[in-house]
C-alpha cells in the first residue's frame, strides 16, 4: 500500500494497528492490523459504512484514543506509548477537530469559541481571521444557539484552524447537514487545506465527497479495503447527496 | 414480570450510588422522626401510666401549717373523690456537699392515699428504735444507697439518725428539684419519705398537714372545688390551691414533653424537607439525563401515564429502601434518647417501642415529600413530544450582559466567561443547586448551636451573673446583723444578704406565683444584668417573659400578695425588664421590701463567695448549723447539670450532628455526581481542544465551587434564623436563652461542609477522568 506522492515524507506512520472495544459481554475488533501512511499538505476521505472502524482510526490519529498494539508516529511522536499529557500536548500544538454535531461550547459566543483556542495555541491565528476564512466574521458575537447548523459547523471549523494546526481531522462534517449547507461546510474545509497546506483527513460514508480527495480510503470492516489516489478533482458545485 | 419493571430493577442498580445517596437523605430525616416521635411517646405514655397508676392528684394546695382537723370538712365538699393531707419537712442531709432533703408523711397504715409510691426495691417503713424512711430512686442512685443504709439529717434545729428501709418513687417527683435550685440535680437533693408519727416527732409538729392533694369526681369542675378549698385553707398561710398543670415536676415534664415534640416535628421537619429538595432536585437531573430513553419509550407507543407510573416507581423503591434504614435507624436512636431521658425522669418504667404509627409517620413522610418532589421532576416528561426529546436538549440561552460587556468583560479568559455564563444562563437551577448546598450549612447550624446556646447561657447565668460559690436559704429571717457570724467563716471573701419572699404576683388578670427577691441596689454577687459596671437596682426589676407575655410597661402597677407569712398585700410600680435565662425572677431593692413588710432589716438568704480550698469546710461548719434549709453550691450545681442535661443534650446534639454530616455528605456528593454526568461531553470537547485535564475539570469545579461559596452566606443567614425560629418554637416560660453560634460551630460547619466537597470533587475528578474522550464525545448533550 504505497500512496502515490513519492517524492513526500509521510507525516503519520501507522503499522498494525489493532484495536478492540468492550461492548456488554462481547468484544468488538474494530481495527484489524491497519497500515498506513498520510501526507503533509494531502486531503484524505476515509470511506465506509457505519461500524467500519473509521472513527476509532481517527481518534487514534488524533490523539483521542489509544490503539491496543501496533505503532502510530506522528512524524517522531509515538502515539500508542504517549503518556495523557503528551497526547494533551500533541492535540494542542498540531490537531484541529470538527466533528459531525459541532461541540462548540454553548455559553461561549463564535468568536469566543475560536479564543478558547488561540488562547492556548503556540502560534495561532486571529480569531476573526479565522472566522473570515470561513466567512463568518460577521457573525462573531452570536452564541452557537443563535447560528445555523451550517455555520455552527463553520465555526467548528474556524476554531480547528484557528491554531494553524498541522492535521485536520473531520469526523462526518456534513453528517447532519443538507447538501447545500454541506458543501459550504466543505467550502471552507477546501480553502482551508489550500490557503494553510494542512493535511486533512475528512471521515464520510457519503461517497460523494470523495470526488474532493487527492486519496480515498476505504475501510472495511476494521482493515484498509483500497486506497485510490484521484488524478482530477469534481469541483465542488458538481457534487450533490 | 413486565419489560419496563425489569428496567425499574435494572436503573437501580444502574444508578446505586445516586440511590444510595437519597436512600441516605431520606433514612436520616425520617430516622429522625421515628426517633424523636417515639421517645415523645414513650415519655408521654411513662407519664399517663404513672399517673394512673400510682393515683396522682388533680388539685394540689401548700401550705405553712394547716390543723388535720380540716380533713372532713374537706372531704365533705361535694365532687372530691380522694384526699391525702401530708406534713413536709425540710432539712439538711449529712453527706459531702451538704445534699438538701425534702421528708414527706406517708399515709397511716391501712391507707395509700394518693401520689403513691412505687418502690423499686426494699418495703415501705415500719416502727423501730430508729426511724425508717424510703428514699428517692434518684437521690439513692446518686450517692449509692441502698436498703439498711444509716443517714444523719438536721431537721428542725436537731439531727437526726434513719435507716433507708426501701427506694422508690412517686408520681409528684418524677421531676425532682430542690426548693431555689435553678436545674435538677439527684446529688444535692434528696426525698424521703417516713411514716407520720416519726415526722411529727423530729419536726415537733403534730396533727398538722402541709399539703393536700386531691381527685374529683367523674365531671366535677375543679373551679367551685377550688374555691371551696382555698376557703377553708385560707387562714394558714397558703398560695391557694393550684392544678395539676401548675404542679413543679408535672410543669417540667410537660415542659419537656412539648420540646421533645417540637423536636419531632420541627427538627425532622426540616431534615425531610431538605432531603425532599435534594430528591426532587436529582431527580429533575436524572431525568434530564435519561431524556433520550423516555423519548425512545414515547416514540414506541408508550402513554405518558405509563412512562411516569415507571418513574415513580423508580423513585418510590428508592425512597422505600430509605425508609426501612429509617426505621431501623430510628429504632436505635429512639431508644439511645428515652434511655437519657432516665437520667433525671423517674418514671417506674419508661417503655420505648417504636410504634406502628411511628413507622408508618416516618415512612408516609418520606415517601409523600419525595413523590411529590417525583411528579414535579416528571412534570416535564408530559410536555415533551417524542420527536423533541429524540433531539438534544436544547440549551440554554446564553447572552451577554451589559454588565459583563461593560465592566469586565476583556478582562476575562474564555474559561472563565464559560463558568460565569452557564451558572447565570440557568438561574433556576443555580438557585437550587445552591440553595441545596446552602442546607447542609442550616442543618450543621441547627444542630452544632444547641451547644453553643448552653455553653452561653451557663456563662453567664453561673460565672457572668452569678459570682457567688454558696447560697444557703434560712428557714425564717434573721435579723441584718447576723450576717456577720457568716462572714467570719474562715475563707468568706465577700457575703451578701437577701430577703426573699414566695409571693402571688398580679397584674390586671394575670397571676403567678413566684420568688421575689430584696437585693442589695449595689448587688456584686448575684448580678441581674451583665452590663458593667453595675446598674444600681433601683426598682421592681421583673423577667423579661412578663413584659412578652402580660403586656406589661414600666410604670404600671404590679400587686404583691405575701404567700405563707400571713402579710398584708403590696404594690410596687415595674421598674424594668431583664433577660432571666433560667427561670422566671421579681427583684426589688431590700430595703424597699422592708418597707412594704413593715419590718427591721433581716435576710433569709445568705450568697457567699469563698476560697475554693474552703468550700468543704464551710460546707460541713453550715450543715451543722439549725437555721440552714438549703444549700447550693454553684460548683455542685453546674457539674449537677454536666451529669443530666448537658448529657442528654450532647447526646441530642451528637444524633443532629451525625444525621446533619451524613445528610451533607450524600447531598454534596450527589449533587456533584449529577453535574459530572452533565457536564462530560463539555469537558472532553475541552480537552480534544488541547486543554489538560485539570484545566478542563477546573471548570466544572469553579462551577460546583461558585455554588457553593454562594450557598455560604445563604446557609449561615438561614441557619441563623431557622436556629432562632427552633428556639422560639421551643420556647418555655422557664427559658429564655440567647442565640449565640460561636466561630467554633463554623469551624464546625465549614470543615464538614468543606470536607464534603472535597470528597465530592475527588470522586468527581476520577469518574470524569475514567471516561474515555471517543465515549464522552458520543455522549448526549
Amino acid at each position: 500500500m504505497r500512496p502515490m506522492e513519492n517524492n513526500k515524507t509521510p507525516i503519520f506512520k501507522a503499522r498494525n494497528l489493532n484495536k478492540a472495544y468492550a461492548w456488554g459481554e462481547m468484544t468488538v475488533l474494530a481495527l484489524r492490523g491497519v497500515d498506513l501512511e498520510l501526507y503533509q499538505g494531502e486531503l484524505v476521505v476515509l470511506l465506509g459504512p457505519s461500524g467500519s472502524g473509521k472513527t476509532t482510526l481517527l481518534n487514534i490519529l488524533g490523539g483521542l484514543d489509544a490503539a491496543d498494539s501496533g505503532e502510530v508516529f506522528y512524524r517522531d511522536h509515538d502515539l500508542v506509548h504517549a503518556s495523557d499529557s503528551d497526547l494533551t500536548r500533541f492535540r494542542r500544538e498540531h490537531v484541529g477537530f470538527v466533528f459531525q454535531f459541532y461541540n462548540l461550547i454553548p455559553s461561549l459566543t463564535a468568536l469566543e469559541n475560536v479564543r478558547l483556542v488561540t488562547e492556548i495555541s503556540n502560534c495561532p491565528m486571529k480569531p476573526d481571521a479565522a472566522l473570515r476564512m470561513v466567512g463568518l466574521e460577521h457573525l462573531g458575537d452570536r452564541f452557537p444557539s443563535q447560528l445555523s447548523g451550517g455555520e455552527q459547523q463553520r465555526v467548528s471549523i474556524a476554531r480547528a484552524i484557528s491554531k494553524q494546526p498541522d492535521i485536520l481531522l473531520c469526523d462526518e462534517p456534513t453528517g447532519a447537514l443538507d447538501c447545500e449547507t454541506g458543501r459550504k461546510v466543505l467550502e471552507a474545509i477546501l480553502k482551508v487545506h489550500e490557503e494553510l497546506g494542512t493535511l486533512v483527513v475528512v471521515i464520510t460514508h457519503n461517497a460523494a465527497i470523495s470526488g474532493i480527495a487527492d486519496r480515498v480510503i476505504r475501510i472495511e470492516n476494521g482493515k484498509i479495503g483500497s486506497i485510490a489516489t484521484s488524478t482530477v478533482k469534481i469541483p465542488l458545485q458538481e457534487i450533490r447527496w | 414480570m413486565k419489560t419496563l419493571n425489569l428496567k425499574v430493577i435494572r436503573s437501580l442498580f444502574a444508578m446505586k450510588a445516586q440511590t444510595a445517596g437519597i436512600a441516605l437523605l431520606i433514612a436520616c430525616g425520617s430516622g429522625l422522626l421515628i426517633a424523636a416521635w417515639s421517645s415523645y411517646d414513650a415519655l408521654r405514655s411513662a407519664k399517663e401510666r404513672t399517673y394512673r397508676n400510682l393515683r396522682f392528684g388533680q388539685i394540689f394546695a401548700d401550705m405553712k401549717s394547716a390543723p388535720l382537723s380540716l380533713e372532713s370538712r374537706l372531704r365533705s365538699i361535694p365532687g372530691v373523690a380522694e384526699l391525702d393531707l401530708r406534713l413536709i419537712e425540710d432539712g439538711l442531709v449529712h453527706f459531702p456537699g451538704a445534699p438538701s432533703g425534702r421528708f414527706i408523711s406517708l399515709p397511716e397504715a391501712g391507707s395509700l392515699g394518693l401520689d403513691r409510691l412505687h418502690l423499686s426495691l426494699g418495703d415501705l417503713p415500719v416502727s423501730g428504735s430508729i426511724p425508717q424512711a424510703v428514699v428517692h430512686e434518684g437521690f439513692a442512685m446518686a450517692r449509692g444507697l441502698r436498703p439498711g443504709d444509716l443517714l444523719e439529717t438536721t431537721l428542725g434545729g436537731k439531727r437526726w439518725k434513719f435507716r433507708i428501709s426501701g427506694i422508690g418513687l412517686s408520681p409528684d417527683t418524677v421531676y425532682a428539684i430542690g426548693p431555689g435550685a435553678p436545674l435538677p440535680d439527684d446529688r444535692r437533693f434528696g426525698i424521703f419519705w417516713m411514716r407520720r408519727s416519726d415526722l411529727e416527732k423530729w419536726s415537733g409538729k403534730g396533727h398538722i398537714f402541709r399539703r393536700l392533694s386531691l381527685i374529683l369526681s367523674e365531671g366535677v369542675s375543679p373551679h367551685r372545688i377550688r374555691e371551696e378549698v382555698d376557703r377553708i385553707i385560707s387562714p394558714y398561710g397558703t398560695a391557694g390551691s393550684y392544678l395539676r398543670k401548675d404542679q413543679i415536676s408535672d410543669r417540667l415534664i410537660e415542659n419537656e414533653i412539648t420540646q421533645q415534640k417540637t423536636l419531632a416535628i420541627l427538627f425532622p421537619g426540616i431534615f425531610l424537607s431538605i432531603a425532599a429538595f435534594q430528591t426532587q432536585s436529582a431527580l429533575v437531573r436524572l431525568i434530564g439525563l435519561e431524556r433520550l430513553q423516555i423519548a425512545t419509550l414515547r416514540a414506541l407507543g408508550y402513554e405518558h401515564s405509563k412512562i411516569i407510573t415507571h418513574y415513580l416507581k423508580l423513585v418510590l423503591l428508592m425512597v422505600s429502601g430509605g425508609s426501612v434504614l429509617g426505621v431501623l435507624l430510628g429504632a436505635g436512636v429512639g431508644e439511645l434518647m428515652a434511655g437519657s431521658y432516665r437520667a433525671f425522669f423517674r418514671f417506674p418504667e419508661v417503655s420505648f417501642t417504636t410504634g406502628l404509627s411511628a413507622v408508618a409517620l416516618g415512612i408516609g413522610s418520606s415517601i409523600f415529600p419525595a413523590a411529590l418532589g417525583a411528579a414535579t421532576a416528571l412534570r416535564s416528561i408530559r410536555s415533551l413530544t417524542p420527536a423533541e426529546a429524540l433531539r438534544p436538549a436544547s440549551p440554554p440561552t446564553f447572552k451577554i450582559t451589559r454588565l459583563e460587556r461593560n465592566l469586565f468583560r476583556e478582562r476575562l479568559t474564555m474559561r472563565s466567561r464559560m463558568v460565569l455564563r452557564n451558572l447565570f444562563a440557568r438561574p433556576i437551577r443555580l438557585l437550587w443547586n445552591t440553595l441545596g448546598m446552602a442546607s447542609a450549612w442550616i442543618l450543621l447550624i441547627l444542630s452544632l448551636s444547641w451547644m453553643d446556646i448552653l455553653a452561653n447561657m451557663l456563662d453567664e447565668r453561673f460565672h457572668r451573673l452569678s459570682r457567688e460559690t454558696l447560697s444557703m436559704n434560712l428557714n425564717t429571717p434573721v435579723a441584718e446583723r447576723e450576717s456577720r457570724s457568716w462572714s467570719i467563716l474562715p475563707g468568706v471573701i465577700q457575703w451578701e444578704t437577701q430577703r426573699t419572699l414566695p409571693v402571688r404576683m398580679r397584674f390586671l388578670n394575670h397571676q403567678r406565683n413566684l420568688l421575689l427577691t430584696g437585693a442589695p441596689v449595689f448587688t456584686e454577687l448575684e448580678r441581674y444584668s451583665l452590663a458593667l459596671p453595675t446598674v444600681p437596682l433601683e426598682g421592681l426589676l421583673l423577667s423579661r417573659y412578663f413584659e412578652e407575655a402580660w403586656g406589661i410597661r414600666p410604670g404600671d402597677p404590679m400587686e404583691f400578695e405575701p404567700l405563707g407569712e400571713g402579710s398584708h398585700r403590696f404594690t410596687l410600680p415595674v421598674h424594668g425588664f431583664v433577660q432571666d435565662s433560667l427561670g422566671l425572677a421579681a427583684r426589688v431593692p431590700k430595703g424597699l421590701l422592708h418597707e412594704k413588710l413593715n419590718e427591721s432589716p433581716a435576710f433569709n438568704r445568705i450568697l457567699l463567695r469563698i476560697d475554693p480550698q474552703s468550700e468543704s469546710e464551710i460546707l460541713s461548719t453550715i450543715q451543722l448549723s439549725p437555721s440552714g434549709a438549703g444549700i447550693q453550691s454553684k460548683k455542685a450545681i453546674l457539674e449537677g447539670f454536666q451529669r443530666t442535661l448537658g448529657t442528654l443534650i450532647r447526646v441530642s446534639t451528637l444524633i443532629l450532628v451525625s444525621f446533619a454530616w451524613v445528610m451533607t455528605l450524600s447531598l454534596l456528593v450527589n449533587s456533584m455526581r449529577i453535574s459530572t454526568s452533565e457536564r462530560q461531553r463539555e469537558i472532553a470537547t475541552m480537552r480534544v481542544l488541547g486543554l489538560d485535564f485539570d484545566k478542563a475539570f477546573g471548570l466544572l469545579l469553579s462551577e460546583t465551587g461558585i455554588q457553593w461559596l454562594l450557598a455560604v452566606p445563604i446557609g449561615v443567614v438561614s441557619g441563623n434564623w431557622l436556629t432562632r425560629a427552633a428556639l422560639s418554637a421551643m420556647h418555655a416560660e422557664e427559658y429564655d436563652f440567647t442565640v449565640v453560634i460561636s466561630r467554633k460551630t463554623y469551624g464546625l460547619a465549614l470543615l464538614v461542609v468543606g470536607g464534603s466537597f472535597l470528597v465530592g470533587a475527588l470522586r468527581m475528578r476520577s469518574t470524569s477522568k475514567r471516561i474515555g474522550l471517543p465515549e464522552a464525545l458520543k455522549s448526549e448533550d
